[in-house]
C-alpha cells in the first residue's frame, strides 16, 4: 500500500476530472515513508516545511509525494478507497495534530492510514531534518481531490489509413507555437518506439505558424530527410511546444512533413528511397518517435553531412549539412521537466482471433510514479547505445541466440526467419506474412522465442490470411501475426506490436537514469 | 550498355547476361537500359563522390568477388560481382541508410516503392519479390539494413542467402 489507506469513500470529496483514469493496483507495492523536513521555524508554525517525501525502496527518490507550500496541497501518489487503489490524490491539510512520539517509539504499522471518523491521516515514519526518529505523525485532512495520473496518454490500435495497416498504434498530439497559447491538436499520429522525434504533415498544421529552424550562419531554413526502411520523409525542421496528455515539452525540434508547399525534395534525399511524405503513404497524419535515442541522428549528423539534414537556400536548392545535437529532431518525452526518462506502453491482452481496435495507454516516465514503476517480476534488458548492436539485445529463437533482437511498436508484426514456417501467398491479402496451417482457421502454432530469463513468452503465430479475411476483414489488430525478416541480419527477432498485447513494455532512454538505454516488460498492467 | 552487351555476346556467359537483360527490359516496360548499378560494374567511389572509411575488394572464388565499402557514416555496403564484372547483389548495414539509388540504380529502387509493392507492412520493413529482383529493406532506431538480389545475373548455385 502506498499513500494512505481510506475505507469510506462517502466521507471524501472526490472530484474526478474528465481526463482521470483509474490505474490498476501494482503488485507488489513498495513501502512508503513520508519524510517531513523542518525549516528553521518550528514545525507547528505552518505547513510550508513539509516537502520532499521520499520512498523507502530502491532506487530511492523515484516516486515521491510532495507538498506545495504555495498551494497548501499535499500530493499523494495513490489512495485506496474501499479496496480500490486510485492514483494521484491531492489533499489539503487542515491541521497538524501531533508530530510524532519521538525517539524510541516504534511506528504503528507500515502504511499510512486514514481515519474517516476524524479525518486524520496517520503517517508511520517522519523525518525532521536529518532526525529520523519521529514516528506516528498525525495530520487532519481538509479536502481530498482525485485528479488521476498526469502522465498518461491514451493510445489506439487499429488498421490505420483505410484499414490497411495491421496493428497501427496512434494517438493525439497538441503542438503550440512556443510560449504562446496558439495551438492545434492533431489526431492519428503513429506512436513509434523504434524511432525518435515528432513528424507531422504540414497540411494538418495550416495557419499555426510554428517558427522554422534556420541555419545559424546563413539563415537558410533547415530541412530533414528522415530515412525509414520503406522510404523517406522530407520536411522542414521547426520548433514547437508539445503537449502529450497533460505533460508539456517546451521548444522541441520537430519535422513538418512537406505534403504541401515547402522546398522540393532534393535528389540526395529521394535517392534513399520512395518519398512517402503524404497521408496516403504514411498511413497517418504523422509519427511520434519515443524510442531509445534522444535525437533521430545523434553524433552521425554532427560529424558529417549524413544525408539527413539540409539547408535550403531556395525551394529548389537544398544542400546537405551537419546538424548540432540541440537542433536535431528529438524525442519529445525527453524534454518533459519530469517523467522524462522513458515510456511505458500498456496494451490489454487480446484473443487469438484479433479485434478491430484496442485502447491502451502510453505512460511517461519509468519509476517516477506508481503507474510507471516496474514490478519485481519485470524483465529488464540493457542495450548498447552505440555501435553495430545499438538498441539490440540477444533473444533466443528455437534455442538459437539472436543478438540483433529488439522491441518496437513501429513494427506491425513479429519479424523473424523460420524456414519451417509457410509464407502466405505472395498474391493474397497477407503477402509478407506467415501462414501456418490452412487458410480456413487460425491454425495457431506456438513459437519458441525467449528473452533472457523471462517466464515463457507464450507467443503464437496464426494464419495471417485467415485472420485478415475473417470477420469480413474488419479486424486489424492481432497478437499472433509474424513475417519473414529477410536475411541481412539473420539472427534477429523483432518483437513488434503482437508482443505488446497483455504486457507493459518499457523503453528506457539513453543518457537517463536508470541506466538507459534499456527495454523492460512485465505482464499487463 | 547495349554496346557492352554486343561485345560480350562472344561468350556463353555473356549470352546469359544478355538474356537476363532482355528479361529486365520486358519487366521494366522497355526501359532503355539494364539496371543502372545492379547489372553494371562495381561502384567507383571517387567518380561517385563517396568519402569512405575503408574500401576492400575480395576475390572469393571463380564465380564472384565482393567489393566492401565502409561509408563515412559507418554504414557498410557490399557489392557482389559476377565473373563478367557485373553487380548481381548489394547489401547494406549500419546507422545511416545509404544512397540506394547509387548502389541499386533508379529502376530497381523504384520497384521498392509502395506503388509497386503489394503491401506496405510498416515503416520499418519493406520488401519486393519477383523473378528478376528481390529487395529487402529494414530499419529502426540507428540500424538500417537491407539487400537487393538479381537472380538472373547471379552465378548458378548462388542464392539470396549468399548476399550477407
Amino acid at each position: 500500500m502506498i499513500g494512505f489507506q481510506y475505507n469510506d469513500s462517502q466521507a471524501l470529496l472526490i472530484h474526478q476530472s474528465s481526463k482521470a483514469t483509474v490505474q490498476p493496483v501494482m503488485s507488489p507495492v513498495p513501502a512508503l515513508h513520508f519524510a517531513i523536513k523542518a525549516t528553521s521555524k518550528p514545525w507547528w508554525s505552518g505547513l510550508a516545511f513539509i516537502f520532499a517525501l521520499l520512498f523507502g525502496f530502491d532506487p530511492v527518490g523515484w516516486c515521491a509525494d510532495s507538498y506545495n507550500a504555495q498551494t497548501g496541497i499535499l500530493s499523494i501518489p495513490s489512495v485506496m478507497v474501499n479496496g480500490t487503489q486510485y492514483n494521484n490524490v491531492q489533499v489539503t491539510i487542515a491541521k497538524v495534530v501531533s508530530f510524532g512520539s519521538g525517539a524510541g517509539s516504534s511506528p504503528i504499522g507500515t502504511v499510512d492510514t486514514y481515519n474517516t471518523s476524524n479525518s486524520q491521516l496517520q503517517i508511520p515514519l517522519v523525518t525532521v531534518g536529518s532526525d529520523t526518529s519521529y514516528v506516528n505523525a498525525v495530520i487532519v485532512v481538509g479536502t481530498v481531490t482525485f485528479v488521476g495520473p498526469n502522465n498518461v496518454l491514451p493510445v489506439l490500435v487499429n488498421g490505420g489509413y483505410q484499414n490497411s495497416l495491421p496493428n497501427m498504434l496512434t494517438t493525439s498530439v497538441t503542438v503550440c507555437v512556443p510560449n504562446t497559447k496558439s495551438c492545434t491538436t492533431i489526431d492519428n499520429i503513429q506512436v513509434d518506439t523504434g524511432s525518435s522525434g515528432l513528424r507531422i504533415l504540414a497540411s494538418t498544421l495550416s495557419g499555426l505558424g510554428l517558427p522554422s529552424q534556420k541555419n545559424t550562419s546563413n539563415g537558410a531554413p533547415i530541412y530533414e530527410c528522415a530515412a525509414f526502411a520503406d522510404g523517406v520523409i522530407w520536411g522542414q525542421v521547426a520548433t514547437a511546444d508539445i503537449t502529450l496528455g497533460s505533460e508539456v515539452a517546451n521548444s522541441v525540434p520537430i519535422q513538418i512533413i512537406t505534403d504541401t508547399g515547402g522546398a522540393k525534395i532534393p535528389k540526395a534525399c529521394s535517392s534513399q528511397g520512395f518519398n512517402e511524405s503524404s497521408l496516403q503513404y504514411l498511413g497517418a497524419n504523422g509519427l511520434i518517435g519515443v524510442g531509445l535515442f534522444l535525437q533521430d541522428c545523434g553524433s552521425y549528423c554532427t560529424n558529417s553531412a549524413a544525408g539527413m539534414y539540409f539547408t535550403c537556400a531556395t525551394v529548389s536548392v537544398c544542400n546537405q549539412a551537419t546538424q548540432p545535437l540541440s537542433m536535431q529532431v528529438s524525442n519529445p518525452v525527453a524534454f518533459f521537466p519530469t517523467d522524462n526518462n522513458g515510456v511505458v506502453l500498456q496494451l490489454p491482452a487480446l484473443s487469438s482471433t484479433g479485434a478491430s481496435s484496442v485502447n491502451g495507454n502510453l505512460i511517461f516516465g519509468i519509476g517516477t510514479q506508481i503507474n510507471n514503476t516496474p514490478s519485481n517480476a519485470a524483465t529488464t534488458l540493457a542495450v548498447p547505445a552505440t555501435g553495430s548492436l545499438a538498441g539490440n539485445f540477444t533473444a533466443l529463437y528455437n534455442g538459437k541466440a539472436m543478438p540483433n533482437s529488439f522491441i518496437d511498436s513501429g513494427s506491425g508484426s513479429l519479424f523473424f526467419n523460420d524456414n519451417n514456417l509457410t509464407a502466405c501467398s505472395s498474391t493474397g491479402v497477407a503477402a509478407g506474412y506467415y501462414c501456418p496451417g490452412n487458410n480456413t482457421s487460425v491454425s495457431a502454432v506456438a513459437i519458441s522465442a525467449a528473452i533472457a530469463s523471462a517466464p515463457n513468452l507464450n507467443l503464437t503465430l496464426g494464419n495471417a490470411e485467415y485472420l485478415f479475411n475473417e470477420n469480413n476483414g474488419i479486424d486489424a489488430v492481432f497478437n499472433n501475426i509474424g513475417s519473414p525478416a529477410g536475411t541481412v541480419l539473420p539472427n534477429s527477432f523483432d518483437f513488434g506490436m503482437p508482443f505488446f498485447f497483455g504486457r507493459s513494455v518499457y523503453t528506457g532512454f539513453e543518457q537517463k537514469n536508470p541506466q538507459g538505454p534499456f527495454f523492460a516488460f512485465q505482464a499487463y498492467p | 550498355m547495349k554496346q557492352a552487351i554486343h561485345v560480350e555476346m562472344k561468350t556463353l556467359q555473356s549470352l546469359n547476361f544478355a538474356l537476363s537483360c532482355l528479361l529486365w527490359l520486358t519487366a521494366l516496360a522497355f526501359s532503355n537500359a539494364c539496371l543502372a548499378e545492379l547489372g553494371a560494374g562495381k561502384t567507383e567511389h571517387i567518380s561517385a563522390g563517396l568519402r569512405l572509411q575503408k574500401l576492400q575488394l575480395r576475390n572469393v572464388n571463380d564465380l564472384y568477388s565482393v567489393q566492401e565499402l565502409t561509408l563515412e557514416t559507418g554504414t557498410v555496403v557490399k557489392e557482389y560481382i559476377n565473373s563478367t564484372g557485373k553487380v548481381y547483389g548489394v547489401s547494406w548495414q549500419g546507422p545511416i541508410k545509404p544512397d540506394l539509388r547509387l548502389f541499386l540504380g533508379d529502376k530497381a529502387l523504384s520497384r521498392l516503392s509502395p506503388i509497386s509493392t503489394q503491401k506496405n507492412l510498416d515503416h520499418h520493413h519493406a520488401s519486393m519479390n519477383s523473378a528478376d529482383l528481390v529487395i529487402i529493406s529494414r530499419g529502426q532506431g540507428r540500424l538500417f539494413s537491407g539487400k537487393a538480389f538479381a537472380p538472373l545475373l547471379a552465378p548458378a548455385s548462388i542464392g539470396i542467402d549468399q548476399i550477407e
